[in-house]
């Protein structure tokens, strides 16, 4: 029983493995769209200043009614939300999510909203520049020059995004329990070596 | 078939972690107290530096096997390489571990052979990280120092590891993806660390595995 979060540089195949991951644990994956999404939710629920216990009702009912959303929308579309206000919402979203256990989750700064949340497993993911091209090519059928264009805004976005949790490097390596280049690591290894990792450490 | 690269902040555990890791997969252990007697023995015998690259591999382990009982004297406490200019000692050193990676089903500890081997095929390069005071806590245990010594080895030993990892690489050697894997001895335990290796090195020289971008 654990929680394990996902963080990567965008195009090292985080959705990928987290999906591949969750289904070898019996886990249940939420990608950031989703997470972006129960937090909107919530928050018109709840409004922004609610109890955590109301949060954690409010991020049960979402579980259960969840529609699947597009992954790329989140790096695709703009923002409608205030950050400040959508910030507040995913933190008590993501700590709503640690609480029912199980869970895989991808982004969104999980990593350091659950650093002290016992039970939580953090992995991340590190891949060349040019395979992550090469990964957004092939798995989202985009032209090459809209990759680049991709990464690097998401790479940017990321960045600033991730500093409202964390003002230091987030891809520093002893921030997580593990961390991949999936540039070099298959993805049969990598996601044993994820999933064996979380039974082991039997939290 | 595979040669594994154990690089490590100090006191982050790699050479306890090397030695099992070894022990399960039946592999050589190389660690750096043994790199830095052979070039202190080269040191001695140019001649023998001369042939190192011209020698047979298994020559050189038998050689290596013989410096194995005196690998406890730990020269982590010596000044390293003080007696070698060290320029001539990385290149030293990279004729060394590139012949032992001839050898394969060998496990090197530091010594720059994360960036020697890094376009070697059948390398497998791990990074070990742990918080700094876990780092001097192990130490504490492992060798029964006192906080303060342990304190000021960590503190020196990651001074000379800066300034040596540059005669290889001007970069940051702490950053991923330099390395097939990072792990965190903080947060992961040691046991459970050799299982996660031992896994990747069994798994990663599989060549039937497709890459993550198939």
């Amino acid at each position: 029983m654990a929680v394990v979060t996902i963080s990567r540089q965008f195009g090292a195949g985080g959705k990928t493995l987290g999906e591949q991951v969750a289904q070898s644990l019996g886990y249940r994956f939420l990608h950031e769209t989703q997470l972006d999404t129960m937090a909107e939710e919530a928050m018109k629920g709840a409004g922004q200043d609610a109890e955590a216990s109301h949060y954690h009702s409010l991020v049960v009912d979402l579980l259960t009614n969840l529609a699947p959303s597009n992954f790329m929308d989140r790096w695709t579309g703009a923002s409608q939300w205030d950050e400040k206000q959508h910030i507040g919402a995913l933190t008590r979203v993501i700590q709503g999510l640690a609480g029912e256990d199980k869970v895989v989750l991808l982004g969104r700064g999980s990593q350091f909203i659950l650093r002290h949340h016992p039970g939580t497993v953090r992995i991340l993911l590190v891949a060349k520049m040019a395979d992550r091209i090469q990964f957004m090519t092939r798995n989202y059928g985009m032209e090459q020059q809209q990759a680049v264009r991709l990464i690097n805004d998401a790479d940017k976005k990321r960045a600033r995004f991730l500093n409202n949790f964390y003002p230091g490097e987030p891809d520093e390596a002893s921030l997580y329990h593990l961390t991949l280049n999936t540039s070099l690591v298959p993805l049969p290894s990598a996601i044993n070596q994820v999933s064996r990792l979380v039974q082991r450490l039997e939290l | 078939m595979a040669i594994l690269s154990i690089s490590r902040q100090f006191g982050a555990g790699g050479k306890t972690l090397g030695g099992m890791v070894a022990e399960k997969l039946g592999y050589q252990f190389v660690d750096e107290s043994l790199l830095q007697k052979v070039a202190e023995e080269a040191n001695v015998s140019v001649r023998w530096v001369e042939g190192v690259e011209r020698e047979a591999g298994g020559r050189l382990m038998r050689f290596l096997s013989t410096l194995v009982p005196s690998s406890f004297i730990d020269r982590h406490l010596g000044e390293s390489g003080q007696d070698f200019d060290e320029r001539r000692y990385a290149a030293f050193l990279t004729k060394v571990i590139k012949e032992l990676a001839q050898e394969n089903n060998v496990i090197i500890l530091g010594r720059g052979s994360q960036f020697i081997l890094a376009e070697h095929p059948e390398s497998v390069r791990v990074l070990l990280v742990a918080e700094y005071p876990d780092r001097i806590k192990f130490l504490q245990r492992r060798y029964n120092l006192e906080q303060e010594k342990a304190e000021a080895m960590v503190n020196r030993e990651a001074r000379k590891r800066e300034r040596f990892l540059r005669n290889f690489y001007q970069g940051d050697p702490n950053n991923p993806s330099l390395y097939h894997m990072v792990l965190n001895t903080s947060l992961v335990p040691i046991e459970t660390a050799c299982e996660q290796l031992c896994d990747l090195v069994l798994q990663q020289v599989d060549r039937t595995a497709k890459p993550i971008w198939d």
